[in-house]
C-alpha cells in the first residue's frame, strides 16, 4: 500500500479517474439548460453538421430519385397500358354503338318495307375519276344483288341504283350521276316529274327534277319522293328538297333542282331493296 | 426490280385512288394520282417503259372506273411514250419544274379529250362547266400532288435505274 502511494503516477491517474467520474455523474444529471461549454461547441459544430446533413440528404435524395424514377416509369407504363386498354374498349363500344344504330336503322327500314327483302351493305370504294358519281358495295350476285335494284340509306332516303354486279361486289350509280333517272312526286302537291342526274348540277351537289308543268305550284323547300311509277323503285322513298326552280326556255314546263337528303358523299352503309315491286 | 416497284405503286395507288383520296376532295374534285405517276415515271424511264406503264396504269384506272373501257389505257400509253420522248429529246435530263409543267399540261389535255370523247356526247355536260369545275381544278391538284410523287420516285429511280447510268435531276 505504501508502495502504491509512493508511485505518484498511478496515484495521479486514480485521482483523475475519480474526478472525471464525478464530473460525468454531475453532467448526466438531467439539466434542461445547455451548459456554456455545450453552447460554444454547438455554435461551431452545428453549421458543419448542417452542411454534412445537407450533403448526405442530397446524396440520399439523388439515389432515391433513381429509385423514384424507376417507380414513376413503371407507373407511367402501367397508366399508358391502362389508357390504351380503355381507348380500345371505347373504340369497341363506339363500333358496337354504330352497328347498333345501323341495325336499328335496318329494323326501321324493315317497318317501312315489310314485304321487301333488304340487304345491308358497306361502301368499299368510290369512283376514282371526277366524271361520274358511283361507288362500290361489298355484296354482289352471291347475295342476290342484281342490276337496277334500288339503293337507299338507313333513313329511307334514295341513294341510287345498282348499275353493275360482280360476285362479291356491286357498283351503285348515285342520284347525282347523269345516267340516273327515277320517277318522282312532289309530296305536298302530288305532282309527278322525273328526277335525273345532271352533269352540271352534280358538281354543285344537286340533281334535276324535270317535266314539271309550268302551272305547277312547286316551291323551294318542297320534299320530293319516289312515285313508284316505272316499277324500279318503290314509292315513298325521300329523294331531296327543292332548292331552285327555273322555267324552261320554251315556257311549257319548269325545271327544279333538288338537294338530296342523304349525305351521299360521306355515307358508309346502305341498304339494297331486292324485290322493290313486291 | 422495276416491275416489283411499279406493281407496288399500282396496288397502292389503286387502293388510295378509290378510298382515301376522297378525304382530300376539294369542290368534288380529286387528284388523279395514276396520271401523275405515269408522267413522273416517264420522265425517268425510256419510251417503251413509259408506254407500258401508261397502258397498265390506264387499264387499271379503266377497270376501277368502269365507264369507258380502254380510254384511259390508250391515253396512258400515249402519255407515257410522249412524256418519255419529250424528256429524252428536248431536255436530256429531268427536273421537278419540267415534271410539274408536264403534269399540268398533260392532265389538262387528257381530261379535256376524255370529256370530248366520252362525256360530251353521252352526258351533255357543258364545256364551260367541264373545264372550270373538272379539268382545271384536277390539273392544278395533279400538279400539287406531283411534287411529293416526284421527290419520292426520284429517290427510288436512283436505285432502280442506276444500272442504266441515267442522269437524274
Amino acid at each position: 500500500m505504501k508502495k502504491f502511494f509512493k508511485n505518484r503516477c498511478v496515484f495521479g491517474f486514480v485521482i483523475v479517474v475519480v474526478i472525471f467520474s464525478i464530473i460525468v455523474g454531475i453532467v448526466n444529471v438531467k439539466n434542461p439548460e445547455l451548459s456554456f461549454g455545450e453552447n460554444i461547441v454547438n455554435v461551431f459544430v452545428k453549421p458543419v453538421q448542417s452542411f454534412f446533413t445537407w450533403v448526405g440528404n442530397g446524396i440520399s435524395d439523388f439515389f432515391d430519385n433513381f429509385a423514384d424514377k424507376d417507380d414513376l416509369k413503371n407507373e407511367i407504363e402501367k397508366l399508358k397500358k391502362e389508357n390504351a386498354d380503355l381507348k380500345a374498349s371505347i373504340s369497341k363500344i363506339e363500333l358496337a354503338k354504330k352497328e347498333n344504330e345501323e341495325l336499328r336503322g335496318l329494323l326501321n327500314l324493315k317497318e317501312v318495307f315489310p314485304e321487301q327483302e333488304l340487304k345491308y351493305a358497306r361502301i368499299i370504294s368510290r369512283e376514282p375519276s371526277n366524271w361520274h358519281n358511283t361507288f362500290t358495295i361489298n355484296i354482289g350476285s352471291s347475295d342476290g344483288i342484281a342490276v337496277n335494284q334500288p339503293v337507299v340509306s338507313m333513313e329511307n332516303t334514295l341513294i341510287g341504283r345498282i348499275s353493275e354486279v360482280g360476285t362479291t361486289w356491286a357498283k351503285v350509280i348515285t342520284v347525282f350521276d347523269a345516267e340516273h333517272a327515277v320517277g318522282a312526286v312532289v309530296s305536298r302537291s302530288g305532282e309527278y316529274g322525273i328526277v335525273e342526274g345532271d352533269a352540271d348540277a352534280m358538281l354543285s351537289g344537286y340533281c334535276r327534277l324535270s317535266y314539271i308543268s309550268k302551272n305547277s305550284d312547286i316551291i323551294i323547300g318542297d320534299t320530293i319522293m319516289t312515285s313508284g311509277l316505272g316499277g324500279l323503285f318503290p314509292e315513298g322513298i325521300i329523294i331531296g328538297k327543292i332548292v331552285d326552280i327555273k322555267a324552261d326556255e320554251q315556257g311549257i314546263a319548269q325545271t327544279a333542282f333538288l338537294s338530296p337528303v342523304a349525305d351521299i358523299e360521306n355515307i358508309r352503309t346502305v341498304c339494297v331493296i331486292q324485290n322493290p315491286t313486291k | 426490280m422495276r416491275i416489283i416497284v411499279h406493281a407496288i405503286f399500282l396496288i397502292l395507288f389503286a387502293a388510295i385512288q378509290t378510298t382515301w383520296i376522297h378525304a382530300i376532295e376539294i369542290f368534288n374534285v380529286v387528284p388523279n394520282i395514276f396520271l401523275v405517276y405515269i408522267i413522273v415515271v416517264s420522265c425517268f424511264c425510256g419510251k417503251i417503259e413509259g408506254a407500258v406503264i401508261g397502258f397498265v396504269f390506264g387499264l387499271i384506272l379503266d377497270i376501277l372506273s368502269g365507264e369507258v373501257w380502254g380510254l384511259y389505257a390508250l391515253f396512258g400509253m400515249i402519255l407515257g411514250f410522249s412524256v418519255a420522248n419529250f424528256c429524252e429529246k428536248l431536255f436530256g435530263q429531268k427536273n421537278i419544274f419540267l415534271t410539274l409543267i408536264l403534269s399540268f399540261v398533260c392532265t389538262c389535255f387528257l381530261e379535256f379529250v376524255y370529256y370530248l370523247i366520252s362525256y360530251a356526247s353521252v352526258e351533255n355536260m357543258s364545256l364551260k362547266y367541264a373545264f372550270l369545275w373538272v379539268v382545271l381544278p384536277e390539273s392544278i391538284y395533279n400538279t400539287i400532288i406531283a411534287v411529293p410523287i416526284y421527290l419520292l420516285f426520284r429517290k427510288i429511280a436512283k436505285l432502280i435505274y442506276s444500272d442504266k447510268g441515267e442522269t437524274l435531276g
